[in-house]
């Protein structure tokens, strides 16, 4: 096992990783920027490294510094939690030249599904179905015509440079082709200063639907049952749970081997995860992999009873697994929260400021993942998450009425301070959410109709 | 990459290289593959000639070729402090070129191009014989074989040791270039970091567009030089890409990435025009009589309406891969005219036209649309552009009027205008005009002689706004909707006249209702329009377009001499630009009936900004309760402030403030992580001792991180007082270094 791991990340991430390394008995050693001097994973760390200072890509996307804070205090393995430079393929590979196990799959593979488009050709070459669309940005009227006679309808026009809902334009007739086309066209030049766009195959009623899998270095690899996470905004996950609902055994198990199976076949390492739109038919398209680990990991955790970050440190270690597929077997619903510094009643603007109030839930069943603490400063310069709370019960029914508890526990207040709670609370009140039949428009219609207008929290 | 790009990668021994301009420590890797652009502050590293083809031209597709015949080598017998041609074998050994250019053939995304490249690391990329022979053969290769020529300029000037030689160098290559003008062959210089003497003067911004790279500079006489002459200091951007865009002598800044896109859009409106024309576009919607139950005075309140699409609007629904170029190549760019290339169902063309805008800060920017000499002079020279690649004119009109101020006046508005019209009228090549909004007098005609003139419903065209000649002719600006029904400005008067040859109808509430339909008729008038016109060889068009503005006025119908009769009260013989503001203000304060409030005020700023006797510094207008404020910014670019430097060196002394103590010491403190030297080596002579004084900017010590020497300078002044971290040892970021007693 490692003599000493760097956590190159902050928040609830860097402490989660700290107590797995403490429990397995590894020195820790934690980096921050000037922003986070006084960090909870300063506390628990063995060591602490300034790596610099408050704009993360000079210090939390630091690499030379990581590297470097990493030579000083003797680490041999970097832990890079999630978001920063957990999927950059350069870190990966500067980690190997200087002899330091990065914790994650190696740079190559990184490299070869970084590229959306190219995962995308990687993944159907291993037998999983991709949604149809147009291969690269389509650059006429002409050519948008082409594709859409290919593809039929309903179709979405989206901006290369899109994201987070903006740029994107479905089309269920041949007669408003062109119009969506020039529109979306003109508006990503607007938007974004770049018209590129591509068409892709809409799925009505989608569902995200995503498989956790665990590979070793030795051909070994498991599926760990899939997470739903339909309650998003703009792309952004509000609330994660396991196993999905309504999602039929024989199609979990389906998504399942095939995940495992694609990840076998490319010989990825370490844990994965495999993003899918589910249609109301039963398909499912490949949309993208995520080469890390994942914010919502807990909910499988619960599930499955495995401990995610000490399989990631034994994997990169290079331990063969301890467990085959048929030794995992999912017991019960979990479910995740996110708790953001953000107003939903202002289109989920962050609003940092001083937390003069945190107290937490407790309880059975209820695990709190946060670096929170009365009196700490929420900066604007990082990500917005305050804690994740899992509750974990037998059926889907008291996981709900756990989660509704527990977030009634939580007092969170500042001066400026909002939180998500009292939206949280609102989808887990939503009859759609409750019979299990929400979309990944659950949120979006949510704020539209102002439903998710609720007060302080 | 290929070998190319391999081969003149230095070795330094580590896998990172420092940024020279924000010292962040990159992976050389990630940096090479970025094409040597930092990914944090954008510095552009220089090129070497091998590796300027590798980024430009498709994988394997580049053949380098070599001189034809011979070159004098040393005409002049020239001895410095060393003889000339050891010089240049010495520079032929660091470079492995023969000479500061190297020319290939190859392809992007497909097209075959030439392209001479220069290399700054060869004597400075300085021109002599042979440099002026190698782009003079480049450019008569592209001739022979009519193959789009692209320069890659790095030069300090003109060789001096070859003498006049070099000087002729600058004709050579200059003649060269106007053969490929009456070729009519695609010919784009890209000017990178340094471009300065004469290669400036001569071949590289001759071309038919003018890239740069950011931050390059690019010059005739260089700075220290210019600085001595007049003794003082120019501003900090003096002589930077971004200055000489803003100054109109090259068409656009381009971010090294880019540069690729920027050239295939540009190759793309090059060559055959496609045939069968335009595809089969139907050609519906175009009306001979509107007839929309609407009054004069309500199309002019219409066609100023601000959501109306402007020209980049209609560019975005119409136009693929349209391309803007700026600039008018004397001494400045007027946002108020936008001019570029682009396609329209395939058909290469070129587009100028007005930009308004929709919100006052848009308006503004673009002043209202009015625009300046620089701006017609621009789009003259895209139309002379369009005639030499014989590609098809498209023009957008929609102003309330040329600028009018006394500096447009003085730098030659009326003269820009009459240039464009004689310059239209004789183009070899079909041009289509369509008045979209406004189309205010000789602003508007700038851009009307054209074979085929189009107006949307509720456009206007018209020799003065309704409310100056209400103000001359009628004493009162109340009486502009009577002047407006008399002038014969709107859509339907225009036709009688013969002044248009169509209306393009506008959805129910007009243009502004749905850009989408406005743009979908715009384009099948236009279309239909270019591939009628298409048919004809370019004698025809000329003379057929002589004809019909040579026929305007002579009589033909009634209706026109019925309208004449306004023209004959006309007793000021002109137009009168009111002389005081007050009377403006006064005429702000009686008008009514305005729709729209901010197309109100908009146009009454507008009308003062045209008429203010010098340059405004602060002007706001209230119109019911629209309100415009605007601030021009002092032109003196010293008084600018420097951009971004203040920040980059902040976190350091905020380090270093928050970490001072009670008995008045400071701290330098380390600028990154890393390892903590006292001399420019391990085991150095240290740079400073205790008791040295040292100043802001004295470099006191090194952080060695990933093998680079990373300097740690002073941030104050004061007495070195004590070592905190011993020599050798691994640092923090913002760790305290060196303890500093302040001087008094
Ligand atoms: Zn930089």
């Amino acid at each position: 096992m490692f003599d000493g791991v760097l956590v190159a990340n902050r928040g609830e991430i860097a402490l989660r990783v700290i107590r797995t390394c403490r429990e397995l008995g590894i020195r820790t050693i934690a980096v921050y920027s000037t922003a986070d001097s006084d960090s909870a994973a300063l506390r628990l760390a063995d060591e602490t490294v300034c790596i610099g200072p408050a704009p993360a890509k000079r210090s939390y996307l630091n690499a030379a510094a990581l590297i470097e804070a990493a030579r000083k205090s003797g680490a041999d393995a970097i832990h890079p939690g999630y978001g920063f430079l957990s999927e950059d393929a350069d870190f990966a590979d500067i980690c190997a030249e200087e002899g330091i196990h990065f914790i994650g799959p190696p740079a190559a593979m990184l490299a070869r599904l970084g590229d959306k488009a190219q995962a995308k050709r990687v993944m159907a070459e291993v037998g999983l179905l991709v949604l149809p669309g147009s291969e690269r940005t389509v650059d006429s009227a002409a050519e948008c015509a082409d594709v859409a006679r290919r593809l039929g309808f309903p179709l979405i026009i989206k901006a290369a440079a899109g994201g987070g809902g903006r740029g994107m334009t479905v089309v269920r007739d041949q007669a408003d082709l062109r119009r969506a086309y020039e529109s979306t066209q003109a508006t990503a030049r607007a938007v974004f200063g770049d018209d590129r766009v591509y068409v892709e195959r809409f799925l009505e009623a989608a569902r995200h639907v995503e498989v956790q899998v665990l590979c070793d270095g030795h051909g070994n690899g498991v599926y760990l049952g899939e997470r739903d996470c339909s309650v998003q905004w703009r792309h952004q996950k509000l609330l994660e749970e396991t196993p999905s609902p309504g999602l039929p055994a024989q199609l979990r198990q389906r998504m399942g081997e095939a995940s495992a199976q694609a990840a076998l076949a490319l010989g990825y390492v370490g844990v994965g995860t495999f993003e899918f739109l589910l249609d109301a038919d039963g398909s499912f398209y490949f949309m993208e992999i995520n080469c890390r680990l994942q914010v919502e990991h807990p909910v499988t955790e619960m599930v499955t009873g495995l401990e995610l970050v000490r399989e990631q440190l034994r994997v990169a270690a290079g331990y063969p697994l301890e467990w085959r597929q048929t030794d995992v077997s999912p017991r019960g619903v979990a479910m995740e929260c996110r708790i953001n510094a953000e107003d939903p009643t202002r289109r989920f603007a962050p609003t940092p400021g001083l937390l003069a109030e945190f107290v937490p839930a407790g309880g059975p069943f209820t695990r709190v993942d946060t670096h929170a603490y009365a009196g700490m400063r929420v900066t604007p310069h990082y990500d917005p998450l305050l804690a994740k709370v899992t509750v974990w019960a037998a059926d889907r029914g008291q996981t709900l009425a756990r989660m509704t508890r527990a977030l009634t526990e939580f007092r969170i207040a500042g001066p400026g301070v909002r939180t998500t709670i009292c939206f949280l609370r609102e989808v887990l009140a939503h009859p759609l959410f409750r019979d299990g039949k929400h979309t990944t428009s659950l949120a979006e219609d949510m704020v539209a109709t102002s439903a998710g207008t609720g007060g302080s929290p | 990459m290929s070998g190319l790009l391999a081969e003149a990668e230095p070795e330094t021994g580590t896998g990172w290289v420092r940024c020279e301009s924000c010292t962040t420590l990159l992976y050389r890797k990630r940096f090479v593959r970025c094409l040597q652009v930092c990914p944090e502050c954008g510095w552009h590293r220089r090129l070497t000639a091998g590796q300027r083809i590798d980024t430009l031209l498709d994988p394997g597709s580049a053949s380098v070729f070599t001189l034809v015949g011979q070159t004098i080598p040393d005409p002049l017998g020239f001895i410095d402090q060393l003889p000339y041609l050891e010089r240049l074998s010495a520079a032929r050994a660091k470079t492995g070129l023969d000479e500061a250019v190297l020319c290939a053939v190859g392809t992007i995304g497909g097209h075959p191009v030439v392209l001479a490249v220069m290399d700054f690391r060869f004597m400075g990329g300085s021109m002599g014989i042979g440099a002026g022979e190698r782009v003079t053969q480049a450019a008569e290769r592209a001739l022979r074989d009519r193959l789009p020529l692209i320069l890659v300029t790095a030069s300090g000037g003109i060789r001096m040791q070859e003498g006049p030689l070099s000087l002729m160098q600058m004709p050579k290559t200059c003649q060269a270039l106007a053969q490929l003008d009456e070729a009519g062959v695609l010919t784009v210089s890209i000017l990178t970091d340094p471009t300065y003497g004469g290669v400036t003067a001569s071949f590289a911004t001759l071309t038919d567009v003018v890239l740069a790279e950011p931050q390059a500079r690019v010059g005739f006489a260089g700075r220290r030089v210019i600085e001595q002459t007049v003794c003082q200091q120019l501003p900090e951007d003096f002589q930077t890409a971004e200055s000489v865009l803003r100054h109109g002598l090259i068409d656009r800044v381009v971010p090294r990435p880019e540069l690729r896109d920027v050239l295939l859009r540009l190759l793309a409106v090059q060559g055959p025009l496609p045939d069968p024309y335009l595809g089969t576009e139907p050609a519906e919607n175009l009306s001979v009589h509107p007839a929309p139950e609407r009054d004069a005075w309500q199309a002019v309140t219409l066609a100023r309406h601000t959501g109306r699409p402007t020209t980049l609007d209609y560019i975005s629904y119409l136009l693929e891969g349209f391309q803007e170029l700026h600039g008018d190549r004397t001494c400045g760019d007027c946002p108020a005219m936008v001019a570029g290339v682009g396609r329209l169902n395939g058909l290469p063309l070129v587009v100028v036209g007005h930009q308004k805008g929709h919100t006052t800060g848009e308006l503004i920017q673009r002043n209202f649309g009015m625009s300046s000499p620089q701006g017609y002079r621009k789009a003259a020279r895209l139309m002379r552009l369009a005639a030499k690649w014989r590609i098809p004119v498209l023009t957008l009109i929609d102003t309330p009027g040329a600028a009018a101020g006394p500096e447009a006046d003085s730098s030659g508005q009326a003269v820009a205008i009459a240039e464009s019209q004689r310059l239209m009228a004789g183009l070899p090549v079909p041009i289509v005009a369509v008045v979209t909004g406004e189309g205010g007098s000789g602003g508007a005609v700038a851009l009307g002689v054209a074979d085929k003139v189009f107006a949307c419903a509720n456009a206007i065209y018209s020799v003065i706004s309704p409310e100056g000649c209400a103000a001359i002719l009628w004493g009162v600006q109340t009486a502009a909707p009577r002047a407006a029904a008399a002038l014969g400005l709107d859509a339907d008067r225009l036709l009688d006249l013969g002044v248009i040859d169509a209306v393009i109808p506008e959805p129910p509430d007009g243009t502004q209702g749905d850009h989408v339909v406005a743009a979908a008729r715009l384009r099948a008038a236009i279309v239909a329009a270019f591939a009628e016109l298409l048919r004809r060889e370019p004698d025809q068009l000329v003379s057929e377009r002589r004809e019909r503005f040579r026929r305007f006025g002579l009589p033909r119908a009634a209706k026109w001499a019925d309208s004449c009769g306004f023209v004959k009260d006309y007793r000021n013989g002109g137009i009168v630009y009111m002389e005081e503001t007050t009377k403006l203000f006064a005429a702000l304060n009686t008008g009514s009936g305005a729709e729209n409030d901010l197309a109100t005020a908009c146009r009454y700023t507008a009308e003062l900004i045209r008429t203010a006797g010098g340059p405004l510094r602060h002007l706001s207008i209230r119109w019911a309760q629209t309100a415009i404020e605007i601030e021009w910014p002092l032109v003196d670019p010293r008084l600018r402030i420097p951009p971004s430097s203040a920040q980059a060196g902040s976190p350091q002394s905020e380090q270093a403030s928050a970490s001072e103590l009670k008995d008045n010491r400071g701290y330098i403190c380390a600028p990154l992580v890393g390892t903590f030297y006292r001399g420019a080596h391990p085991g150095g002579k240290p740079f400073v001792e205790v008791g040295d004084y040292v100043e802001p900017g004295t470099q006191v010590a090194i952080v060695e991180a990933m093998k680079l020497m990373n300097p740690v300078e002073a941030d104050r002044s004061g007495r070195v007082m004590e070592f905190v971290v011993a020599d050798g040892a691994a640092v923090e970021y913002g760790q305290p270094l060196i303890a500093i007693v302040p001087s008094t």
